[in-house]
């Protein structure tokens, strides 16, 4: 009975992965669990990229998708087939990691003057690798994308760094194309800036860049 | 990475960029063309030119492993239960939420527009102050009324509100024209 029991779950869960997202969500409507377990199984990887971006904390990053996930089972009768499953879901963890970091601005507000005394306690010492070129671009984005605001930061990662189109963007963050091309477009001019400020070497313009 | 030195028509990056954010049909040249910059280097540095933040499209992709997709699982799978069982001790609360936010943004609107024009009471210190049984109150002078004309109090106001309910925070700021209120809801769950 049990081997009986066994053996169907491997088959249903086999089954489950030649469903397209769709078909899977719309099982995860049916409170089928182990379909839960198939789109964490394909989601995970893309969904705690777009986080990290957004957050530059991989654990905040895995918090953040882990909590989108039991959002997607408990709104499951929410979804409309029509929907594309991928805007969706990005909605979910998008506006997830946006509110994460306005709370975590907000107390970073609270721990100000701490920070500033850190800092200043810190401007004695040398600094180090700060510009020495050895830090990773991966690291220099995480510094950088701290002078966007949340919105601007998530519809820079999902239009730029994950190549969606703004039509998509903008049904994931809930607003016009116009005001995703106006968020990108200021988001853009931020960071060139920052980069150019911070990041010299990095400027294509000081031929050191290859 | 392997990229030739020169390709056949070089596109003019400087133009792509100008009308990338114009529409549908800027995007598309623009994001085209970003998928040929690899394959030759002329490309690759006039687009890093006009737009240094390319740099960051070559980020490296955040790989995850089947251990943290097991691992994911089961925490969801944890999570999932934990917010089940909560639910079932709570059963109320789900059905109350929207309409709750909708009374509340109600109830600013409301004490907003009461206070205009109208001189306010002004409120010292911000602080809740406790009431006894659980309920706060807010830091609301003896007396202290909304406007001329009008006997009703701010905190007697909000008391009348269906949404308010004991332990519920209530603050009431007072400046210029007009007297704002702030609702924490204690029992709300975002």
């Amino acid at each position: 009975m049990a081997l009986n029991l066994a053996y169907s779950r491997k088959r249903h869960q086999s089954s489950l992965g030649e469903l397209s997202d769709r078909e899977v969500l719309l099982e995860i409507q049916k409170d089928d669990e182990l379909a839960l377990d198939e789109l964490i199984r394909r989601k995970t990887g893309p969904l705690v990229q777009v986080a990290y971006r957004v957050l530059s904390d991989m654990e905040e990053s895995r918090d953040v998708v882990q909590i989108a996930f039991v959002r997607i089972w408990e709104k499951r009768s929410s979804y409309d087939p029509k929907w594309s499953p991928n805007t969706w879901i990005y909605r979910i963890v998008t506006n997830l990691a946006i509110d994460h970091l306005r709370s975590q601005r907000s107390r970073d507000r609270i721990a100000e003057p701490f920070r500033l005394h850190l800092e200043h306690v810190a401007a004695g010492a040398p600094s180090t690798a700060r510009r020495s070129g050895e830090r990773e671009i991966d690291g220099i984005f995480g510094e950088l994308v701290e002078v966007l605001t949340e919105k601007q930061r998530a519809i820079f990662v999902l239009r730029e760094l994950e190549g969606l189109s703004s039509a998509e963007v903008s049904e994931i963050v809930g607003c016009k194309e116009s005001t995703v091309r106006n968020h990108l477009f200021n988001a853009r001019k931020l960071l060139r800036a920052a980069l150019v400020e911070r990041y010299p070497e990095y400027s294509p313009q000081s031929g050191e860049l290859r | 990475m392997n990229r030739s030195p020169q390709c056949v028509a070089c596109p003019d990056w400087e133009a792509l960029e100008r009308s990338r954010d114009d529409g549908a049909e800027g995007e598309t040249a623009w994001m085209d063309a970003l998928e040929r910059r690899h394959e030759c280097e002329a490309c690759f540095e006039a687009a890093l030119a006009v737009d240094p933040t390319l740099l960051f499209l070559d980020l490296p992709p955040v790989e995850t492993s089947e251990a943290e997709i097991a691992a994911m699982q089961e925490r969801v799978a944890i999570s999932k239960r934990f917010s089940e069982s909560v639910a079932e001790t709570q059963p109320e609360t789900e059905g109350r939420r929207a309409p709750r936010w909708l009374a509340a943004a109600a109830a600013l609107v409301v004490i907003g527009f009461a206070g205009l024009n109208q001189p306010v009471a002004t409120v010292a210190d911000l602080s809740p102050v406790e009431t006894g049984e659980g309920s706060t109150q807010a830091a609301l002078p003896s007396g202290a009324t909304l406007g001329e004309g009008s006997v009703t109090t701010l905190a007697e106001h909000l008391e009348a509100l269906p949404l308010v309910e004991d332990g519920d925070v209530r603050y009431e700021v007072s400046g210029g024209s007009a007297d704002y209120a702030v609702l924490v809801f204690t029992g709300v769950d975002l």
